[in-house]
């Protein structure tokens, strides 16, 4: 089975809060001097490939858009048992919308030859679009499942474990596909050996631009920036302090509970005895 | 590797310590109980395997690279005390050890599979003073029986396998007390209860040290490693390596101490502002910084030495000396910085002041380095 995956740079979402900046120009995230790492949701979408790769074997490649340093995340990858890695990097793909990126990664797919599987996180860990893999569907033609938790062999296909609100649902498909997936006790990332590291290291990565994978860049408007960020703005928090009244353990419960349905954290159904 | 900082090691140790926060040291050491779970990790993933040659199936990483794994270990507020001399140990073997030696126990070390990682050198009566060793080998046909004492022998009582020392001439018969003494590698799965008795002494941080008592414990001739008698030369040339190693645990702890202290300080409030804005607050934490990344410099340049073969006695013990100093400084201004909750266990601050204490006295004292310089650097006279 060939699987690609899909994996975006973002900054560290573990940062401190006080570290986030938006950058003026661009109106995105300043992401100077920060800690560069794959999104959490991607390193699940690896994980599920990496399983289903060791029951049913096959070639695993990881892709991303981005600048030279994002084949860090490439090479987390490779530590973790991809065969391939491919950054795409190009200047007429910066800035990308969804509709974009999703054009940039099924064009590379394409290049890749036949794919069975390309699975992405359910969503990126800073803009947590989720739009990105159906887009990919979209644009190769091929069906698409969201929010996956698992993946197994099944017989004339692949099980899906699908996650929902108040449960699970089973699915079975034929490849091609698309599968985001989401972060699940089954799927946690695994540990890279140091061996790997030290292989993955020697690896070439190559890159590709527009060009290669088919993009005229003059025509590149097309398909045309569909979503354009306005405005983004850190929202700051303010801590403050009150004391809760009352004579008597009752009364200052019943003042707790009044405050907490003041600021709706209870619900009106709430009521105190 | 590529890069000389090691960064996606760096990077894949940090995510195999996420997985051993805090409370999980602060649990061990509240019942001083050992990090299986913690080594067994790092086991699995390799590390402890990375000085050993490609050939026994490590990965024949330079020193270097094991100075950035230890230093990361204590970077993320994890201890890799448990288990560090599983990455120096065994150099005694490769260095000195026979072909067959080499064939038996490297490759079961590098998979993981035998433990060698007790290195029983100190007695109560000799401290520093190795030449002062009594335990004593004596031939007996095929092999030897050994009978002494050793003490701070730490992580006996989880290793497979520990080198000793032990003196095979009497102290007299020598023209230095350094001569006469050989080393052995003593199989513990078979010497416990025949002859080796070990007992664990608790100490103010959780470190696994014992207390081994050997009473004509049986080795075979076979587990010597070199030539009888020449032992102190065998185990000093691996004592660079636990220098050079323990000094980048040291640059891991001041660097953690560091980062705990200005995180601290610039969130935590009090008469309306953060306390990191007070110069009083500030300048230690600038200050350990800056010595952090001194000694940090003297690591890497031991470590360079090292790994070209070129004598490192002295930058090695350099690296040590401030290195220790730096952690015990960090310590030191985080707990400041923190004022009471400093002493609190939740913050695991005063777990890591306890733990990193230890580096000024171990595996050389501070004050040894010191005569150590002024006699053989600085040319000065014998101190003692």
């Amino acid at each position: 089975m060939n699987i690609v995956v899909c994996i975006k740079q973002i900054v560290d979402p573990e940062a401190p809060d006080r570290t986030f900046a938006i950058d003026p120009v661009t109106s995105r995230q300043d992401r100077n001097r920060l800690s560069l790492v794959a999104s959490p949701f991607d390193l699940n979408a690896c994980e599920v490939a990496l399983r289903l790769r060791d029951g049913l074997g096959g070639q695993l490649t990881a892709l991303t858009i981005g600048p030279p340093e994002a084949t860090q995340v490439l090479r987390q990858a490779l530590g973790l048992g991809f065969g391939a890695g491919v950054l795409l990097n190009d200047p007429s793909f910066h800035d990308a919308d969804p509709f974009k990126t999703a054009y940039v990664l099924s064009r590379a797919i394409r290049k890749l030859g036949p794919i069975d599987l390309i699975l992405t996180g359910c969503e990126s860990g800073d803009m947590a679009g989720a739009a990105v893999g159906p887009l990919i569907a979209e644009e190769l033609a091929i069906g698409c499942i969201t929010y996956a938790s698992r993946i197994s062999a099944a017989r004339n296909g692949l099980e899906i474990h699908r996650t929902l609100s108040h449960g699970y649902e089973l699915l079975h498909a034929s490849p091609p596909l698309v599968v985001t997936v989401i972060s699940d006790h089954a799927n946690g990332p695994r540990l890279p050996k140091l061996r790997d590291l030290l292989a993955s290291a020697k690896q070439p990565i190559p890159v590709w631009t527009a060009l290669d994978i088919g993009i005229d860049v003059e025509r590149f408007a097309v398909p045309p920036m569909k979503v354009k960020e306005c405005t983004v703005v850190v929202t700051t928090r303010e801590r403050a302090c009150a004391w809760i009244v009352g004579e008597t353990v009752q009364e200052q419960a019943r003042d707790l509970v009044r405050r907490l349905r003041d600021r709706h954290i209870l619900g009106s159904e709430t009521r105190p005895s | 590797m590529t890069d000389h900082d090691y960064r996606d090691i760096r990077s894949a140790v940090a995510r195999l310590c996420a997985g051993f926060p805090g409370p999980y040291w602060r649990g061990l050491d509240r019942e001083r109980a050992y990090p299986t779970e913690f080594v067994r990790a790092l086991t699995e993933a390799g590390y402890l395997a990375s000085l050993i040659p490609e050939a026994y199936g490590g990965a024949g990483l330079p020193l270097s690279a094991a100075v950035a794994i230890l230093e990361e270990i204590h970077a993320q507020g994890c201890n890799a005390a448990a288990c560090h001399a599983q990455m120096y140990v065994m150099a005694t073997i490769l260095r000195h050890g026979g072909d067959e030696q080499k064939q038996r126990w490297l490759p079961e070390i590098a998979a993981g599979r035998l433990r060698l990682q007790a290195f029983a050198v100190t007695e109560p009566t000799s401290g520093t003073d190795t030449g002062a060793l009594a335990t004593f080998a004596r031939r007996d046909g095929d092999g030897y029986a050994i009978t002494g004492q050793k003490i701070w022998t730490s992580r006996a009582e989880h290793s497979d396998l520990m080198l000793l020392l032990a003196r095979t001439s009497p102290k007299d018969a020598n023209a230095k007390h350094t001569e006469g003494l050989s080393v052995f590698v003593v199989d513990l799965r078979e010497a416990v209860g025949h002859g080796l008795t070990i007992r664990p002494v608790r100490t103010m941080m959780n470190h696994a040290t014992t207390e081994i008592f050997l009473d004509g414990v049986r080795v075979p001739a076979a587990n010597r490693i070199g030539e009888e008698g020449q032992g102190f030369r065998y185990i000093l040339s691996g004592m660079n390596a636990e220098r050079i190693l323990i000094a980048a645990e040291c640059i891991g702890d001041a660097r953690w101490f560091i980062a705990k202290a200005a995180s601290y300080a610039k969130e935590r409030v009090v008469f309306g502002r953060p306390i990191g804005r007070n110069q009083g607050v500030q300048f230690p934490i600038a200050r350990a910084h800056a010595a952090c990344e001194a000694a940090a410099l003297m690591v890497d340049k031991a470590a360079a030495l090292f790994e070209t073969g070129a004598p490192c006695g002295a930058e090695a013990n350099m690296a040590k000396l401030l290195a220790a100093d730096a952690a015990w400084a960090a310590a030191e201004c985080c707990v400041q910085t923190h004022g009471g909750f400093g002493f609190a266990e939740d913050f695991d601050i005063e777990r890591k002041f306890r733990e990193t204490r230890l580096y000024q006295v171990a595996p050389i004292s501070t004050n040894l380095i010191l005569s150590y310089l002024a006699e053989h650097v600085l040319g000065l006279p014998r101190s003692y």
